[in-house]
């Protein structure tokens, strides 16, 4: 069975990790796995050894040739139906007349209005040649990604709250990550705390991720409550690996809280466990709303696995914690609550401990990239066997 | 050939896949990347002039009257008395061009004994099924007119036209729109501006969201008002002993009816300024000075509001409160004053205070530390707390006054302020005896008489800023602001009143704020349990604020707490402060054509 994965992004940035995962772990079980992605597919080597083929968008005509030309039965698993996967899809299922099943790892939808600043109501009215010059190609499209939603033969979640926007009721399956827990775990070696200017008893915070504009009020507050920690005393840093884009409400704000911080700018993927691994605790900021609710970020599941105090909003993996057995889970999200979080974890060392044990042992049962990725594989067998149901979208 | 390959479909969507590839291989990827970044760009601006010509509005109004699920009748009411023909014309023809078809028109003419006039009208109605006409025998006043307009309607709702003014031709479709979406309300009105004796369009009117106080003193909702018929019907109508000031006497009367009241900031209607109008000029019709008052005087009457209107000494077209027959105002005041620095700034306060107020049943709590210092003045209305220790934090410093507090009503009290009304604290009262009212702000002055704030603005660059700040504090700001109580989204701790029972509730000022926004964010948390804060045009007091303490900037972090506490309202803007105006400063400067588009365009997060 062959699997071409479409890919919206590069190669090595966020969710092109669980990609790779989930490629690495299908080729084990015997699928002809393809990925595609956008630029340069040597990149992956930055998140690991592929045992699959990678080929960028631009090069993927070839490929199709080669399917085109072979036997056997062909699924594309479209990761997002942003609008640049959907062309890339359509054009590939109508030459080679596959089924394909959308993965769903966003609120498109707010991802969509957040980035146009106009509601999808309000796109949708507008002329379709409207809707092409306005919305870049890596969003949905106002109207075609409902068309694209409803001709997949399945749909694949990250969270089960995305169903939501199944709207057509397809077959759907939870297609949660994984992660490498011999990577990701206690007993790593962290870099010199002197060498980055960390006293030796600072609380260390270190959250790795882009600063973009669908989240940069959540990271206001992270910033903000390390500043407000500071001011009543407590000695807290916040190291940070990414790009940071400081904008939003009030940029000027968020510059003065996030001077202070150390910022580490990106760092290569093979690294990060070490930087993790200089953490007293994680904090994945923001409130339980409609973009945290539907996504599961991809640096939690690498939090968990650490073996440190993770503190995380009450919504999607958060359903599936407990709070004060592996987590410390926020319901508003804003600074003023992390802030309590992380002053009962600096009055209470043993409580740290012991949610750092329970988030490790909730990453070795839930978050098993084989176990995950034999879920996924039986489901898009059932897909394929069902017909191409999408193809003819 | 660049030029070429831009024009292509190579680097957009529409080309074939395999086409594409086949061209971008003969690209080497450095040019194909700058070409796709040109793309963009062009793509983009596009995108965005596209928006703005009249084609595309017209097209996309078409499909915005097709996407309403439902489509309300509206009935247009428009009294007509010796009208010019060129100016109905004009007014008919563009009640006619809008984009929204599900509308009448009922024209009344009162006895204007003008055959022309009548034979115009009628010649629409004949040509028109949407338009009604009936003619008057004997003139009876605009009001009388109205009435008969609104008993020829049949549309869910009707909206009021003046018999020379225009509307866009989009007005209908976005009050239907509004409508639809929320079909529980039963008023919404525009922003307005007016249209010269050549037609040209002047003095837009920006307006706040509905703002009930504000109501009492300016009459702020004009045009374009559009009401729910059975609304309208159940208050009565009109009454013609308001004849010239009708509609804000009729719209008192309705927001006694409903609170379901929205506003829609943009410029839907073009008033007339002819001479002789209200619209040319505030002084071209007679007695609205007292009619105007004796409006609001039956309207706060009818609520049990222990208040009555007068005219504004100086500009009489505004309207302020006064105390109802002399009613004394009985409840006990706490005045807290955290001292940060004391000396002369503190005597100055302490003698003005002490020496000038009249009311009464107040107590004076000086909050002083041995670190900051504080008053040896002594008087037996002067209640001491001892500050905690530690620099000087004003939420803390002011909750520690309140808990000792034994009033019923809190007014926070900056040291750099000077008392000098000696009916201060009965005005602040006052205006806190409105409906839905916690807490009051006064006007705020610097010594040489120009605005210190009047009000706090949220949303703006500077995520809360003093509103009207380097007016003349005598003028009449922007369409009454400065002389007209208004509400505002945040008031200043430098002097605001509230009540006890409020604060208690709020669990007082939120002190992780060390030094600022603790104030604002009060009045957010109010707002939150429907409370209002409201900007009272008197008292007035002096602010000594030096202009180094001005210079000397925020505390960043008390700034950014304030946004992340409140960053989605921040992002939504002021509800009382038009998003047509600059948002650099609460100055109701209107926004530039760049800054708007700007603001329309621009990802959520930038904006």
């Amino acid at each position: 069975m062959k699997l071409l994965i479409v890919y919206f992004g590069p190669f090595d940035v966020n969710s092109a990790i669980q990609a790779f995962h989930f490629g690495n772990e299908l080729t084990d079980l015997g699928w002809e796995v393809t990925l595609t992605g956008r630029g340069d597919p040597t990149r992956i080597s930055a998140v690991g050894e592929p045992r699959f083929e990678c080929v960028s968008h631009d090069d993927l005509e070839p490929k199709v040739r080669e399917m085109q030309a072979n036997d056997g039965e062909t699924v594309v698993l479209c990761w997002t139906p942003r609008e640049r996967v959907r062309r890339i899809t359509m054009d590939v299922t109508r030459r080679l007349g596959a089924p394909y099943t959308i993965h769903l790892e966003d609120n498109e939808e707010y991802l969509l209005e957040s980035a146009t600043g106009r509601s999808l109501a309000e796109l949708q009215r507008l002329p379709l040649r409207q809707q092409d010059r306005l919305v870049p190609v890596d969003l949905i499209h106002p109207t075609h990604h409902r068309e694209f939603l409803d001709g997949a033969a399945g749909v694949t979640v990250i969270t089960e709250e995305l169903n939501e926007f199944n709207h057509a009721g397809r077959p759907h399956a939870l297609a949660r990550p994984g992660i490498d827990l011999e990577r990701f775990g206690p007993g790593l070696t962290p870099p010199s705390r002197y060498e980055l200017g960390l006293a030796p008893d600072d609380f260390v915070l270190v959250y790795h991720g882009t600063i973009h504009y669908a989240n940069q009020h959540e990271m206001l507050s992270l910033y903000l409550a390390v500043k407000l920690l500071q001011r009543r005393g407590h000695p807290v840093r916040l190291v940070r690996v990414g790009h940071s884009e400081f904008g939003g409400v009030d940029p000027r704000a968020f510059r003065a809280v996030a001077d202070g911080a150390i910022e580490l700018g990106p760092v290569p993927w093979r690294e990060m466990p070490n930087y993790l691994a200089l953490a007293d605790a994680f904090v994945q900021p923001g409130p339980p709303d409609d973009f945290n609710r539907y996504r599961l970020p991809s640096k939690l599941p690498e939090f968990l696995a650490m073996g440190r105090p993770v503190i995380l909003p009450h919504c999607n993996i958060g359903n599936d914690l407990t709070h004060g057995k592996n987590a410390l889970l926020l319901e508003e999200g804003n600074a003023l609550e992390i802030v309590a979080r992380i002053e009962e974890l600096l009055s209470d060392r043993e409580l740290g401990e012991r949610l750092g044990r329970g988030s490790r042992k909730f990453a070795e049962e839930q978050l098993s990239w084989k176990a995950n990725s034999e879920a996924l594989a039986d489901f898009l067998g059932k897909v394929s066997a069902a017909g191409a149901v999408g193809s003819a979208a | 050939m660049l030029r070429r390959i831009r024009q292509s479909r190579l680097l957009g969507h529409r080309l074939p896949f395999a086409d594409a590839w086949t061209l971008k291989a003969l690209l080497p990827p450095s040019l194909l990347s700058a070409l796709r970044r040109g793309h963009d760009l062009a793509r983009r601006v596009k995108g965005r002039l596209h928006l703005n010509s009249r084609r595309h509005r017209r097209q996309a109004a078409r499909q915005e009257v097709e996407a309403l699920t439902a489509r309300p009748l509206i009935s247009l009411v428009m009294p007509t008395y010796k009208t010019d023909l060129k100016y109905l014309r004009e007014a008919v023809e563009s009640v006619q061009a809008q984009h929204y078809s599900d509308w009448e028109l009922c024209i009344v003419d009162d006895a204007s004994g003008m055959p022309e006039l009548s034979a115009a009208i009628q010649r629409y109605a004949d040509s028109d099924r949407r338009i009604k006409f009936k003619a008057l025998e004997q003139n009876g006043g605009i009001s009388a007119a109205s009435n008969e307009g609104l008993a020829m309607c049949s549309g869910e709702f009707v909206g009021f036209l003046d018999h020379d003014d225009t509307l866009t031709d989009d007005a209908l479709l976005r009050f239907a729109q509004e409508l639809v979406t929320d079909p529980e309300l039963d008023v919404v009105y525009s922003d307005q501006d007016k249209l010269t004796l050549h037609g040209i369009r002047a003095d837009p009117f920006l307006k706040p969201d509905w703002s009930p106080v504000y109501a009492l003193g300016a009459m702020y909702i004009g045009h374009l008002l559009v009401v729910r018929r059975s609304v309208a019907e159940a208050v009565g109508g009109f009454d013609s002993d308001f004849d010239t000031i009708q509609d804000f006497e009729f719209m008192l009367r309705v927001s006694e009816y409903t609170d379901r009241i929205h506003h829609i900031p943009q410029v839907l209607y073009h008033w007339r300024a002819i001479p002789g109008s209200i619209a040319a000029g505030t002084d071209q019709k007679s007695g609205v000075e007292d009619l105007q008052p004796r409006a609001v005087s039956n309207h706060l009457d009818r609520l049990g509001v222990n208040a009555l209107a007068a005219a504004h000494p100086q500009i009489p077209h505004r309207a302020v409160l006064a105390p109802r027959n002399g009613a004394a105002l009985s409840a006990k005041v706490s005045v807290i004053v955290p001292v940060q620095r004391g000396g002369r700034a503190l005597d100055r306060l302490l003698s003005s205070l002490l020496g000038l107020t009249a009311y009464p049943d107040f107590e004076l709590i000086l909050v002083e530390s041995a670190a900051t210092g504080g008053s040896a003045r002594d008087d037996e209305r002067i209640v001491r707390v001892e500050d905690a220790p530690g620099p000087f934090r004003r939420p803390r410093a002011n909750n520690l006054g309140a808990a000792r507090a034994g009033g019923e009503y809190l007014v926070f009290l900056a040291e750099d302020t000077e008392v000098v009304e000696a009916d201060w604290i009965e005005q602040l009262l006052l205006h806190a005896g409105l409906p839905g009212v916690a807490a009051v702000g006064p006007l705020l002055a610097r010594p040489d008489g120009l605005v210190e704030q009047a009000g706090i603005a949220i949303g703006l660059r500077d995520p809360a800023g003093p509103m009207l700040a380097g007016f003349p504090a005598d003028g009449d700001g922007y369409y009454g602001s400065l002389p007209c109580a208004r509400e505002v989204s945040a008031l200043s701790g430098d002097c605001m009143l509230i009540r006890k029972e409020d604060f208690d509730a709020e669990g007082g000022f939120n002190e992780s704020y060390g030094a600022e926004y603790e104030d604002f964010d009060l009045c957010r948390r109010l707002a939150k349990r429907g409370l209002k804060s409201v900007y009272a045009p008197r008292p007035r007091l002096v602010s000594h604020r030096t202009p180094a303490v001005r210079r000397a900037g925020t505390d960043i972090v008390d700034r950014a707490l304030f946004v992340d506490c409140w960053y989605d309202e921040l992002a939504r803007g002021d509800a009382y402060f038009n998003p047509g105006f600059a948002q650099q400063l609460a100055d109701y400067v209107p926004a530039s054509w760049r800054e708007r588009v700007y603001r329309a365009t621009a990802p959520l997060g930038r904006r």
